[in-house]
């Protein structure tokens, strides 16, 4: 190893160390942090320790048990625990705001690394075509290509994926703005490098903090907004829970069994509110300008 | 500007209406004869390309018609003015509610610094942006409309008593961006020296942060009042869906459902048209909230100052 590569490894790491210091500090993003761990523990096993036909079967005995010690959450109308549909719903909820975002991401980022490094006609296109999008107020940008692609999970996520593009593309292009006349840029076109490989090793890489902020506030966002769109009737079909699609199944019974709505709804809100102080926790972090 | 994003918003909403699976003449005619459903295809040219109805669609556009929605069977702008005014006053309560709570919120979490009231409303907004809108509308609806009878629980039949909930619903769900806007504003004024100086002159402490500071803040807090109008005019679709509310945002999805290409399409041109008015009020408020900025504007071709984008995500 050159001693070059050995000081770029130590620089590196040591930056990471010190958003970690940072990050830590903020005790409301370790809490969220800490939750969200939580949150995905349950969401990425509870396949493998519930029995699914507590979920999806019928139990009409126990139909609509308000919540007590036997049934902590209550009971739907067919009898299903809502403990475990809730807890089950959030394997749905988070892959649809995760898997959004990055389908956002893919796109957004990209065209904001272009629309920033080349400037020009490339730029005005790329950013007139953002105005376009974000002049659709994004629910109804999301329902409209929901209702082209029809209802289902993988379609809710690039719905709602879409539907916050502008967002990565007008960040990126911000972010590269910043970066694209440094020197090293400079230096690597001397050195002859093709311009993708500029955007993706140097300009990218230099934009990164936004960008990961942007992501998780906008995994929040995403989980929101599918769930609207879920309570709305299109997205998810019933017998699959999702939290949007629980509050929806629960708003029929709203006027005796207000428990049904109350607690996806309290989910929905544990969840996003860990996303966001973990961004705003790492807002912080990665520059303490920013710093309210 | 608006020309060219009009173009392109309708012709991406009315493009991607068509890709969608059947459309609005299928929707309709459900006990017609073939004959009859043959004959609106062509009336509405489904017989012919996309390309050509969007173009027929332009045509009249340019005249100021925004079509005809064979299934509302009416005119859209007349669909469109008839839903306005509940759109409009949903919108206007909202921000009231959300002007009235955030911005004396914010000054007081910015002149009290790290106190127990600015912790409590930074915890207030950060709640505010992670809740879903239409749920905390659901339980609003539970409590006070359906336990407590103090207030109708949907619909917008009983005057003022009916905009409550919604608007109490949509307005803390836009409070929490511009909270945060009013404290960050006010904590750059409030480190300025003329502050200090009135201070010392013996200006009365309400008068310095009132007058003095928040007159220097108001215009990130103005951009931010602008957008949100702005999204508000766009209708509120998931509340406005929760409480039955008759506006613009619950006709659009039940259009969108019923595949009517031409009421979505004009009310989404409407409701751009819309929102760049606003915005263009904005403007014209920041004159008057910043002489500075009048005198800039007299003079010859200075670009207007861009506001940084509010932080916080966008609400549906």
């Amino acid at each position: 190893m050159s001693e070059m590569s050995v000081v770029r490894k130590y620089r590196k790491r040591s930056r990471a160390a010190e958003i970690w210091r940072n990050f830590r500090k903020n005790k409301g993003a370790m809490l969220g942090l800490f939750i969200l761990v939580v949150i995905f523990a349950i969401a990425l096993t509870i396949e493998f320790w519930l029995d699914k036909d507590l979920v999806v079967g019928q139990h009409v005995a126990q139909r609509l048990k308000p919540p007590s010690w036997a049934h902590p959450f209550g009971t739907d109308d067919k009898g299903r625990e809502m403990l475990w549909r809730v807890l089950y719903a959030s394997r749905y909820s988070i892959a649809i705001g995760f898997v959004a975002v990055v389908v956002s991401l893919l796109v957004g980022v990209p065209l904001g690394a272009v629309a920033g490094y080349y400037g020009g006609r490339t730029e005005t296109l790329i950013m007139r075509v953002a105005d376009v999008f974000s002049a659709i107020p994004s629910i109804l940008m999301a329902v409209v290509v929901v209702s082209v692609l029809g209802n289902g999970t993988i379609n809710l996520m690039i719905a709602v994926g879409i539907s916050s593009v502008p967002n990565f593309v007008r960040t990126t292009r911000a972010a590269v703005l910043t970066v694209r006349n440094e020197e090293y840029i400079e230096a690597a076109r001397a050195l002859g490098k093709s311009n993708l490989y500029i955007i993706f090793m140097h300009v990218l890489p230099n934009c990164l903090s936004p960008i990961l902020v942007l992501t998780t506030l906008r995994v929040a966002s995403a989980i929101i907004t599918a769930s609207s769109l879920s309570f709305l009737g299109l997205g998810i079909s019933p017998p699959t829970p999702e939290w949007g699609s629980l509050l929806n199944a629960g708003k029929q019974f709203i006027r005796r069994y207000s428990y049904l709505t109350l607690f996806p709804g309290l989910a929905i809100m544990i969840t996003v509110l860990s996303f966001n102080m973990v961004g705003d926790g790492l807002r912080d972090a990665m520059d303490p300008k920013l710093k309210r | 500007m608006l020309i060219p994003v009009i173009l392109g918003v309708s012709f991406l909403v009315y493009v991607m209406m068509d890709l969608a699976p059947g459309n609005m003449i299928d929707m309709i005619s459900g006990d017609m004869t073939e004959q009859e459903v043959a004959q609106l295809y062509h009336e509405y040219g489904y017989d012919r390309s996309v390309f050509y109805r969007y173009f027929h669609y332009m045509k009249g556009l340019v005249r100021g018609d925004l079509g005809y929605s064979p299934v509302y069977r009416q005119e859209v702008w007349k669909l469109y003015m008839q839903r306005l005014p509940a759109t409009i006053k949903l919108a206007g309560a909202s921000i009231l509610v959300c002007i009235v709570l955030s911005i004396p919120l914010g000054i007081k979490s910015a002149t009290k610094r790290g106190s127990l009231t600015d912790n409590t409303c930074s915890v207030l907004a950060i709640l505010g942006l992670s809740m879903p809108n239409f749920w905390l509308g659901l339980m609003l609806m539970v409590y006070f409309g359906l336990r407590l009878h103090w207030l109708p629980s949907s619909g917008d039949t009983e005057g003022i008593k009916s905009l409550i909930l919604p608007a109490f619903t949509v307005g803390t769900g836009l409070m929490a961006t511009l909270m945060r806007t009013t404290r960050s504003s006010m904590l750059d004024v409030l480190r300025q020296d003329y502050l200090r100086t009135a201070r010392s002159k013996g200006v009365p402490e309400r008068t310095v942060i009132n007058k003095h500071a928040l007159r220097n803040a108001l215009i990130p807090i103005i951009t931010v009042i602008g957008n949100q109008m702005g999204h508000a005019l766009g209708g509120a679709v998931v509340t406005e869906n929760v409480f039955s509310w008759p506006g613009v945002g619950r006709m659009l999805i039940d259009a969108i459902r019923q595949r009517d290409a031409n009421t979505v399409t004009g009310c989404l041109i409407m409701t751009t048209i819309m929102i760049s008015v606003i915005m263009l009020i904005v403007d014209i408020v920041y004159a008057f909230a910043d002489p500075r900025l009048k005198a800039q504007y007299a003079a010859p071709r200075k670009i207007a100052p861009k506001t940084p984008q509010a932080e916080g995500g966008e609400r549906a």
